[in-house]
């Protein structure tokens, strides 16, 4: 891997952290969702080593307990789903799978719940997160729908740049 | 026409996500922990390894854990994604350089929920335990 790359790929794992913390007050408002698809449909396969370095620092940060394991799968499913739709173009559509992506979170994170616990864990943690998720869909469709467009047009700018260096 | 076209799919999956967010409130409704209205009494036991355990009894009339105990200012901590994150109870901070976190259980079994989702009931008996490493 070159240097420029591995630049690149601390700098936006680093981003992605601090996005992370600076909005951690506001429960399940967050960035990171809107930031990988966007890493995604440009860095293209950078973004799972990008996202990796995001997950190794919130685990240094918030401890390395059951749910740092989510995390491991959590966000590369979305960089696939990402991939998937790679050619979708609106930001109402990118809206709409973030907000997909929002709801179904709890769901997603309570796996490793349900494998150490049965349905009973698995099933009551991801009740019991409902509210957040549904919170955390419709910031997401929010979020996106406002910041996509201007995010991307300035990131695909520094990535022209970045490929020429 | 076109343009409309465009919109036909989206709109389609907007409103999928619409049945998504009512069905899940649905579920909410149906199976979220059952809580108790009216006055209650909980004890809550603080546990910090080589201290005499210190139990406080609490009266309230919250439904959740988290009240009582920020009521009674056991607890200080911030708001995170599952609520409040338990950072200091009654005025012994967990150390994050030695790896130090507030456990809850109830009766001792480890409580799936955050405290501002735990719901209580009258006679519970909970315990806040100072544990070291993740």
């Amino acid at each position: 891997m070159k240097a420029k790359a591995i630049v690149l790929i601390g700098m936006m794992g680093a981003l992605l952290f601090t996005v992370q913390v600076a909005l951690y007050f506001l429960p399940n408002v967050e960035l990171v969702t809107l930031l990988i698809i966007l890493f995604t449909l440009i860095f293209k396969k950078k973004t799972l080593f990008i996202i990796y370095v995001f997950v190794l620092l919130e685990g240094l940060l918030y401890g390395f307990g059951l749910w740092w394991f989510g995390y491991l799968y959590v966000w590369t499913i979305l960089y696939f789903i990402t991939v998937l739709l790679k050619k979708v173009a609106s930001p109402l559509s990118w809206a709409i799978t973030s907000a997909g992506f929002g709801l179904s979170f709890g769901a997603l994170f309570s796996i490793p719940y349900f494998i150490t616990g049965g349905i009973a864990l698995g099933g009551s943690y991801w009740i019991s997160g409902i509210p957040f998720d549904i919170i955390h869909g419709i910031s997401n469709f929010v979020l996106m729908l406002v910041l996509y467009k201007p995010l991307f047009i300035i990131l695909n700018k520094l990535n022209i740049h970045y490929e020429r260096m | 026409m076109k343009p409309t076209n465009k919109l036909v799919k989206p709109l389609i999956a907007l409103g999928v996500l619409v049945l998504i967010i009512l069905a899940m409130f649905f579920i909410y409704q149906q199976y979220k922990p059952e809580t108790t209205k009216g006055a209650k009494k909980i004890i809550v036991e603080v546990v910090i390894p080589d201290q005499k355990n210190k139990e406080i009894t609490l009266h309230t009339d919250g439904e959740f854990l988290g009240k009582p105990l920020e009521e009674e200012k056991l607890i200080k901590g911030t708001k995170g994604d599952f609520g409040l994150f338990i950072q200091e109870v009654d005025g012994h901070k967990a150390n994050d350089t030695k790896k130090e976190w507030w456990c809850v259980t109830k009766d001792g079994a480890e409580v799936n929920t955050g405290i501002d989702s735990t719901p209580i009931k009258d006679g519970d008996h909970f315990e806040l335990t100072l544990k070291t490493g993740y």
